[in-house]
């Protein structure tokens, strides 16, 4: 098994909320990424799934350097990045680069589409202008644009195209990893498939890694070797797309497998569905022992004071779960709260 | 009679481009209890369609043709005053983002009163008594409490609730539900879906659902309108169009979506992107895009809706290419996909 490109050890990233005009005490902490760990090997996709607030975002920024992390070790290509200054990551930066969500808001308006691609080889001082100019052209073709739209300004293009222009930055200086902060989320169907497929070719021609965080399941399952579940600033569920999405262990993974909408009517009326009741916690507060605990079908008193450990299901399948799904897919909506036979209950 | 029956519908704007037929023909009927689903990509004209519906466009800028009957009587023909009484009473409708519907001064109980009492001659207590039901109604806990709460305590999908017992609160025949669980999480959306079927259980409520979501509308519309630039693509009902789709463009929608690729490297994308409607490719508005186009497509007058040979029921289609053909695409194009269950 190849060494890891990026290796994230006990990641804990919160951000403290004061109060006060003058002496700002702190009256809490948001618990956004509370204790992370992830491996990454090189040439692969990890995707990380999760619903709003669960802090997959604040995790994308952390390994990105974009925060500093509360307490953790961020390994990249073997060396301890965790602690280094600006100036330190420069040249770590050339590796490892970001695409991000909005594809409206992540380019600047007033440059031309040239100069945001270009710019990334002007700080790393990466040729001359005319090579600089060659270069831009080479990846707007990569990335499926006119070489000639070099002059041109972002509100010019639609959404899709300016993703590719974000894909195209993140290229420039040719690096092993790529973050994907929701990068298709705002796009529509058929141009987000274009993307991803753009993406696949990238990596294959590239020999990349992809970091590809979204709150997408279908999508996280399509372009990731290994996937990574996240609820309220924990890992709640990992291992490969088929391992979870064959047989998701966690009741939350469960339920927003069963939530997905099944793009065919006659299976989507023999599905067995899992609804949650509530809403997320708030991360400033979150609950006791499994965080999950207050919305899981499956709770007992034991998930309200322990915390749930880490535990293998064969292969690269970890779950945190006191009691497990046994049995996938539900038989039945009742399923889910009948407990394994094989645990034993208090 | 059908409880909503659209006909021709059509819409223009003038802007200072020119002019823009944001949709361009759309038809069709609605009973009791039945879920239409109106599905297409941004600028399809979908939330143009049920603007028109209510209007709820701008009289001076947007010029509306066609006929909506409503219980037989023609909307559009109507004055403002008389649409304001129909618009929250018989039709009522919820919007995709529920922050910026509701007014951030109010509480949702004054909100909520405001609706009943606009529409209905109750006392202050009886419609308080109504706020409340349709709030427990819609699976809001403590429904007693939250009246007294401002929007901003309430969570995206708790507003979402709020919306919709809003909508509901004068039991209108109409529902119109605009993407009403796109700025949602999957679990979220898995609530307020499991609710609007039973809405349609319950109530018997007539509900158009507008999405950009083939999911959404496998899960809980009967009927489906694809839309593409303005006009309809293909028509019909659920089943005969997920099972028996006849548009190259409805092709290219399913083949985008990664639940029904598995196993895929590829996704069959479209290439391009949607057109613009100010200068409108003329012909099929597809044709661009489309991997089948003949010199046909490309040229005036666009291809006229026909029904599909094949199918029992409505469903309609258009497409120029012929039926034969559109047969075998579609079952070779279905045979490659696996549904991710």
């Amino acid at each position: 098994m190849t060494e890891p490109i990026l290796r994230i050890t006990d990641v804990v990233k919160h951000f403290p909320v004061r109060r006060g005009i003058i002496f700002k005490r702190e009256i809490g902490r948001v618990q956004a990424v509370d204790g992370v760990s992830i491996d990454v090997r090189k040439g692969e996709t990890v995707g990380i799934v999760g619903e709003s607030g669960c802090g997959k975002s604040t995790l994308a920024r952390c390994i990105a350097r974009l925060h500093d992390v509360t307490s953790g070790t961020i390994e990249f290509m073997g060396r301890d990045i965790t602690n280094l200054t600006r100036n330190e990551m420069r040249p770590i930066r050339r590796d490892m680069q970001m695409v991000f969500q909005d594809p409206y808001a992540s380019l600047n308006p007033r440059l031309r589409v040239g100069q945001i691609i270009g710019e990334p080889l002007v700080i790393h001082g990466r040729g001359t202008e005319a090579e600089i100019k060659a270069r831009v052209q080479d990846l707007l073709d990569r990335v499926g644009l006119n070489p000639e739209h070099y002059n041109r300004f972002p509100h010019e293009f639609s959404g899709g195209q300016r993703q590719r222009i974000g894909i195209a930055r993140a290229l420039a200086l040719e690096p092993k990893l790529i973050v994907c902060d929701e990068p298709v989320s705002a796009l529509d169907v058929s141009v987000q498939a274009q993307i991803l497929n753009l993406l696949t070719d990238l990596q294959r021609d590239f020999d990349l890694t992809y970091v590809f965080i979204a709150h997408d399941l279908d999508v996280v399952r399509h372009v990731s070797d290994r996937v990574y579940v996240m609820y309220l600033g924990k890992i709640v569920e990992a291992g490969t797309g088929a391992e979870i999405y064959g047989h998701p262990r966690h009741p939350y993974a469960a339920s927003l497998l069963s939530a997905v909408p099944v793009p065919d009517p006659v299976l989507a009326r023999s599905k067995q569905r899992i609804v949650l009741q509530g809403d997320v916690p708030s991360p400033l507060n979150p609950p006791s022992g499994c965080r999950f605990h207050p919305r899981c079908p499956r709770a007992q008193v034991l998930c309200s004071s322990d915390e749930p450990q880490a535990t293998s299901f064969g292969g690269e399948h970890l779950a945190s779960c006191h009691f497990p799904v046994a049995r996938w897919p539900l038989a039945d909506p009742a399923d889910i709260r009948r407990p394994d036979p094989a645990a034993t209950v208090e | 009679m059908a409880l909503l029956e659209v006909r021709d519908l059509r819409t223009t704007f003038r802007t200072d481009d020119g002019l823009v037929t944001a949709i361009d023909g759309v038809s069709f009927s609605l009973e009791k209890g039945q879920v239409l689903g109106i599905v297409g990509e941004s600028g399809s004209g979908k939330s143009v369609t049920s603007l028109s519906i209510m209007g709820l466009l701008p009289r001076g800028s947007a010029a509306t043709s066609g006929q909506v009957l409503l219980d037989g009587r023609d909307l559009l023909t109507l004055g403002e005053e008389e649409m304001r009484k129909i618009r929250g009473q018989e039709i009522a409708m919820i919007f995709q983002d529920p922050m910026t519907s509701l007014n951030p001064v109010y509480t949702v109980g004054w909100q909520l009163i405001e609706a009943v009492r606009l529409h209905q001659d109750v006392s202050q207590t009886a419609a308080t008594k109504r706020a409340r039901d349709m709030l427990a109604a819609v699976g809001i806990p403590n429904p007693d409490e939250r009246l007294r709460q401002y929007p901003h305590e309430f969570s995206g999908g708790m507003r979402q609730r709020v919306m919709i017992a809003m909508a509901l609160a004068n039991d209108p025949k109409l529902l119109i539900a605009d993407e009403p669980t796109t700025a949602l999480d999957v679990t979220t959306q898995a609530q307020i879906l499991e609710l609007i079927r039973r809405l349609r259980t319950d109530f018997d409520s007539a509900i158009v659902m507008i999405t950009h979501d083939l999911g959404v509308v496998a899960e809980i519309c009967d009927d489906v309108l694809v839309m593409y630039g303005g006009r309809v693509a293909e028509q019909g009902g659920v089943d005969d169009i997920f099972a028996r789709p006849r548009h190259p463009y409805t092709w290219g929608l399913m083949g985008s979506m990664p639940s029904r690729s598995h196993g895929m490297d590829r996704l069959q994308s479209i290439p391009g992107s949607p057109p613009s409607l100010l200068r409108p490719p003329p012909g099929c508005r597809f044709s661009p895009r489309c991997p089948y186009v003949m010199d046909i497509c490309r040229g005036d007058p666009p291809p006229p809706l026909r029904q599909v040979e094949d199918d029992p029921h409505f469903h309609v289609e258009a497409c120029h290419l012929d039926a034969a053909s559109k047969r075998e695409e579609a079952a070779r194009l279905l045979a490659a996909q696996e549904i991710v269950r």
